[in-house]
């Protein structure tokens, strides 16, 4: 892509996010989310694969009738109430519409499906902007919208959580693997933001921090499949040492930054005597578990099983670590000590 | 009045049940024309004069364009009209549920502020439509930038994606 | 005047016999201190017990001569809460007379030990051990608080099993250790249950206390708690099955635990105990046919056995069936009697037996000896004078206390059934002492030739001799001394006061006569089954065999059918697996890549969550 265009794109799929964060009006809201649609198309489309243009055209279709269905209940809404304030809304059939059709727009369940098959078809970079910066805008409406329909976010949090661990089970490619990653920690947002929507934005804003190395190091070693992983070891040892790491934090085992959301909220559910829930959260939380450690064992615990004649490349041709890399990782996984910090910052 | 109203809803519930149920672009797109006039028509009867001027005119542009490249990318020269038996059984199949749909809503409340766009019509000078884009023109004229930026941007997303000899619009090399 | 000398009598006598406490202790800790040879170590805590022996002659002496009833030593040790527990020493008669018997048979037995245990490398740990066994059965019998008692009680359960597993490298010895240790677990639950029980109900660990305030209790259930700790302590049928086993400790244990400390600790309890046990007309008749069927029972097994040790230890075990039994008849004094002079003679079997078995190269079967009448005549005479002295043969120490008991037994009105039993194992005595007697002494050697017989050894002459004066003429002693409780029966047909006598002479002639027929080859009875009494009652292989068999197979069966198999895998992780895999499965199926599947559950979604909301409002 002319890298004018591309940065037309970039500029737009900025302004676009920064246009629904910063409107209070539901048009203007609508008119980010379409820009930002509208700009990353072509990104996705960028290789013009079959693959990249197939997910560009689902893409396209996911995202027009979600916008459309904002619109339509937005105008619903302007027409019943006579204003168009996004956190004002008071008419509930829209609200609900609304909040389904964001939760398409973010892929979460149950009209999570098109999420991991849109994924499978991008380059994990293209799939990194896509399982976070795509997520902002449809959030931040959400998180506008959290006021009421409590059964209903809950529902939707708790549908993810499950859905995305259950997904997650019988992959094998690493991009399926993130995106249903994405919808289980999409789900733990959205089941504590009728409680706290401080702690759901910390939650976001962790999710970020921790899933930015993984796609950065699997973009890194292009380890599209679990196949591949176990090579990790060959050409950067020492992130296939620190992967583990990562992607348990991913799935929140304690001394790890991942903890600090799902100790925050559970520990918060518990205190408002919503035991059922925190155990339903906390046990489903088990499944996305085992996906991250199956593939922490394959990258990391053992060798690839398919007998490879070079068995350390990185000594011939040294890759140096991105500094971008360097910088998520160690967040990503130490964070923890900050508990106290981050919670006077965010909560 | 209501007539041509109440036959102009009709034409477009049936229409809109017939661009569903074709599995052919061809007559996809064509009855897409009749109820693109038919909601025309519906917004004329609202009052919205001008605003069904101008769809009518980016309709009329924009239609004829997407029915020339339908017409001309199809390639089953004998495509499944209404009258066919499964493209029939969906079309009465939306049909009845549009009719179910028509009989339940209008029983509870939830279109009852539906009214509310029909009741200004009787207060003030201008008409609504007009009154809408004067203040899209003078109070929020950012909105009008941002609208047309998000034109422009979808215009060039679709000339980025199509542009090139090899890779034609989005079809896979 | 009169009372100021009793005073001054009692302050004698508890100075006299705290020094004699402390002269043991003190030596506990001496033997530390010298830098000498173990075996001289060892001497050293012989002549220590001799001279505390000698010493606690004194309060005895003086206990008896005043006729001081007791004299209690109370120091408040410490406090739970609002109960308060003392140290407090009872010197009475039972701890006056018992004290110097056992110290008199433990310097025996130490002296034996001298000889026996002389090439052994840790004889003066095991001196040491023996020593704090003999402290904790003074603790025990000094106590007059069930605090106090209960250390004594358990030092002695313990020391019982470190003296018992001496040999600690025979398996044989570690599972009688482990028995004994088990048993008196058994015990034990009886002592706690008493001591929760006063300490409830009395609020008060001192004896006198209890007996005080168990005045109009119902006192059913702690005397029956007290007769299940001296059952599992004394070895009372149903908790018999470690005395026997016992036998795997070096013969100085052995000698020492049958006579005079571990064994009759129970029998002791309920001495002491008797005013409470005395309130319950239940826990009287358990004893009595506690007590009866275990000197029947008892006696029937030593009948069969063959191994000399473990006929005397059935003996001893019938002799404490027989206290019991005195215990059930209402004679506390006379079974205390009895322990006493029981110690003496039953310490000197053992001693013998000790003496015979080291001269025949270990050899315990009395199947294979003979003819040691001739080789060894000094054991031989103290094991007939034994073993007279334990049928109750006129004027030997065991014929006072013995014949006393029974005499009670005829004239009492209580159950014939039980008091039949007990004279039946009477008789079943003079059987098997004969045994011993005919098969050790009598007839021609059966043992190899060249078997170290030597018995000339002045330490082993010396205690052996002494402990025949204690069988001779300690029953006359301490009959003497012993102040009556209770009116003797003072009248009585011949019959009834001959009984004893006559039903031992009975069972020995009965006996003379079947080892003559069997050994002019006359089968009498060529098929009488002897499995029951040879294999102890079928007992060690219920309770130590089958019983832990079944329950060991029913853990396996939990732990491996219903935990391992079906909670851990089963229902655990298999139907997890299986149930997340259809699952995931099920989940996935929308996963075509159809645009229009997406689409659909979009459509859906919104559709059921617009329909659900119509409904609800």
């Amino acid at each position: 892509m002319n890298p004018i265009t591309l940065s037309m794109f970039t500029t737009a799929l900025l302004s676009g996010t920064l246009i629904t964060l910063s409107s209070t009006n539901w048009l203007m809201a609508w008119m980010g989310l379409e820009i930002n649609t509208m700009a990353i198309i072509p990104i996705i489309a960028r290789k013009h694969h079959p693959r990249a243009t197939e997910a560009a055209t689902k893409y396209f279709l996911i995202q027009a009738p979600a916008a459309a269905t904002i619109l339509f209940c937005a105008i619903t809404n302007a027409w019943m109430t006579g204003q168009w304030e996004i956190n004002q809304m008071s008419t509930d059939l829209p609200i609900i519409l609304i909040l389904i059709s964001l939760a398409f727009k973010m892929g979460m369940a149950p009209v999570h499906s098109w999420l991991p098959d849109v994924l499978q078809g991008l380059d994990l970079m293209t799939g990194l902007v896509l399982s976070t910066w795509q997520k902002l805008a449809p959030f931040y409406l959400i998180l506008q919208l959290h006021s009421t329909h409590s059964l209903t976010l809950i529902l939707l949090g708790t549908m993810s959580i499950l859905v995305g661990g259950w997904g997650g089970l019988n992959q094998t490619q690493t991009r399926k693997i993130l995106a249903y990653s994405s919808i289980t920690h999409m789900g733990w947002m959205l089941v504590i933001l009728q409680f706290s929507p401080e702690l759901t934005l910390m939650t976001f804003t962790l999710y970020v921090t921790m899933t930015l190395p993984v796609f950065m190091i699997l973009h890194q070693n292009n380890t599209l499949s679990i196949n591949k992983l176990p090579i990790l070891a060959t050409h950067t040892p020492t992130i296939s040492a620190l992967i583990p790491l990562l992607l348990l934090s991913l799935g929140g085992l304690p001394p790890l930054t991942g903890f600090i959301p799902k100790w925050l909220i559970i520990q918060k559910m518990s205190h408002l005597g919503l035991f059922g829930l925190a155990t339903i959260t906390a046990l489903s939380g088990l499944f996305s578990l085992y996906f991250y450690l199956r593939l922490s064992y394959i990258s990391s615990i053992t060798m690839s099983p398919s007998s490879n004649l070079t068995t350390a490349t990185w000594r011939l041709t040294p890759n140096s670590i991105p500094l971008g890399l360097k910088t998520t990782i160690v967040p990503s996984m130490m964070l923890l000590p900050l508990t106290p910090m981050i919670n006077s910052l965010l909560l | 009045m209501t007539f041509i109203m109440y036959i102009a809803l009709l034409v477009m519930v049936v229409g809109l049940g017939a661009v569903v149920a074709h599995p052919s672009p061809y007559f996809g797109s064509l009855t897409l024309v009749v109820v693109s006039g038919a909601a025309c028509v519906v917004l004329i009867v609202y009052g919205g004069t001008f605003l069904a001027l101008v769809m009518f005119l980016v309709y009329l542009g924009g239609m004829l364009v997407v029915f020339a490249y339908t017409t001309a990318l199809a390639a089953d020269s004998f495509p499944y009209t209404l009258t066919y038996g499964d493209v029939m059984l969906y079309w009465t199949l939306y049909m009845g549920l549009s009719l179910i749909c028509y009989v339940k809503c209008t029983v509870v409340g939830v279109v009852e502020g539906w009214d509310l766009f029909e009741n200004w019509e009787e207060f003030g000078i201008f008409e609504s439509d007009v009154r809408g884009m004067a203040l899209m023109y003078s109070d929020v004229g950012s909105l009008l930038l941002i609208g047309g930026w998000m034109l422009l941007l979808t215009l060039i997303a679709v000339l980025e994606l199509c542009r090139g000899n090899s890779r034609g619009a989005l079809r896979a090399v | 005047m009169m009372g100021q000398s009793e005073h001054i009598a009692e302050i004698i006598i508890s100075s006299l016999m705290s020094m004699t406490l402390m002269l043991l202790m003190g030596i506990l800790g001496f033997p530390i201190i010298i830098n000498n040879t173990k075996y001289n170590k060892a001497i050293f805590t012989m002549k220590a017990v001799k001279l505390a022996f000698f010493w606690s002659l004194l309060p005895a002496g003086l206990l008896i001569i005043t006729g001081t009833d007791f004299t209690i030593n109370t120091w408040e040790w410490f406090h739970i809460s609002t109960f308060t527990i003392y140290t407090s020493v009872k010197i009475d008669y039972y701890a006056a007379v018992f004290l110097p018997v056992a110290l008199y048979v433990t310097w025996s037995i130490l002296q034996f030990a001298l000889w026996y245990m002389e090439k052994d490398h840790n004889i003066d740990q095991f001196f040491k051990y023996l020593l704090i066994f003999l402290i904790s059965m003074i603790i025990l019998v000094t106590a007059n608080n069930l605090f106090q008692l209960f250390i004594g009680w358990e030092g002695v359960g313990i020391m019982s099993f470190l003296l018992i597993s001496w040999w600690f490298g025979r398996p044989d010895a570690n599972s009688a250790a482990l028995q004994a240790v088990l048993y008196n677990r058994t015990g034990d639950l009886g002592l706690f249950v008493m001591m929760a029980w006063t300490m409830t109900s009395t609020n008060s660990w001192e004896l006198d206390d209890i007996f005080l305030h168990s005045q109009n209790q119902n006192m059913t259930m702690p005397a029956l708690a007290l007769i299940l700790a001296a059952a599992g302590k004394s070895a009372q049928f149903g908790l018999h099955p470690w005395l026997p086993s016992a036998m795997e400790g070096p013969t100085p244990v052995s000698a020492l635990l049958h006579s005079s400390t571990m064994v009759v600790a129970g029998i002791f309890l309920l001495i002491r105990f008797y005013p409470i046990i005395e309130q319950s007309k239940t826990a009287m008749t358990t004893c009595l046919w506690l007590g009866s069927l275990t000197t029947l029972f008892t006696a029937a097994c030593a009948l069969t056995q063959n191994d000399i040790k473990k006929i005397i230890a059935f003996s001893t075990s019938s002799q404490l069936g027989f206290m019991m039994v005195t215990i059930g008849l209402g004679q506390p004094r006379l079974a205390f009697l009895h322990i006493c002079t029981h110690a003496f003679f039953k310490a000197m079997l053992f001693m013998c037996s000790g003496v015979i078995i080291h001269s025949l190269k270990n050899e315990q079967d009395i199947r294979k000896m003979g003819g040691m009448y001739f080789l060894t005549p000094l054991t031989a005479s103290c094991i007939t004078l034994g073993s007279l002295a334990l049928t109750g043969t006129p004027f030997l120490s065991g014929f006072y206390s013995k014949d006393a008991i029974i005499e009670t037994l005829n004239s009492s009105h209580l159950n014939a059934c039980a008091l039949s039993m007990t004279l039946i194992a009477t008789s079943f005595t003079a059987v098997y002492s004969l045994r011993i007697l005919y098969y050790v002494l009598g007839g021609q050697p059966r043992f190899n030739s060249l078997s170290p017989i030597n018995e000339n050894d002045p330490n082993l002459n010396t205690s052996l001799m002494r402990l025949a004066v204690g069988s001779l003429i300690f029953g006359q002693l301490i009959t003497m001394s012993l102040p009556p409780k209770t009116t003797s029966v003072l009248t009585m047909t011949l019959t009834m006061k001959m009984t004893a006598i006559l039903v031992t002479l009975t069972g020995l002639t009965t006996a003379l006569l079947l080892t003559q027929s069997d050994s002019l080859h006359k089968k009498l009875w060529s098929h009488l089954p002897l499995h029951f009494t040879t294999l102890l009652g079928f007992f060690p292989l219920t309770i130590h065999r089958l019983l832990p068999k079944l329950t060991l197979q029913m853990g396996h069966l939990i732990s491996s059918q219903l935990i391992d198999q079906t909670w851990f895998k089963l229902l655990g992780p298999k139907a997890i697996l299986k149930s997340s895999m259809s699952l995931s499965k099920y989940i996935n199926t929308i996963q075509l890549g159809l645009i229009k599947l997406h689409l659909m559950s979009f459509t859906i979604a919104l559709l059921t969550t617009a329909f659900i909301y119509t409904i609800m409002t």
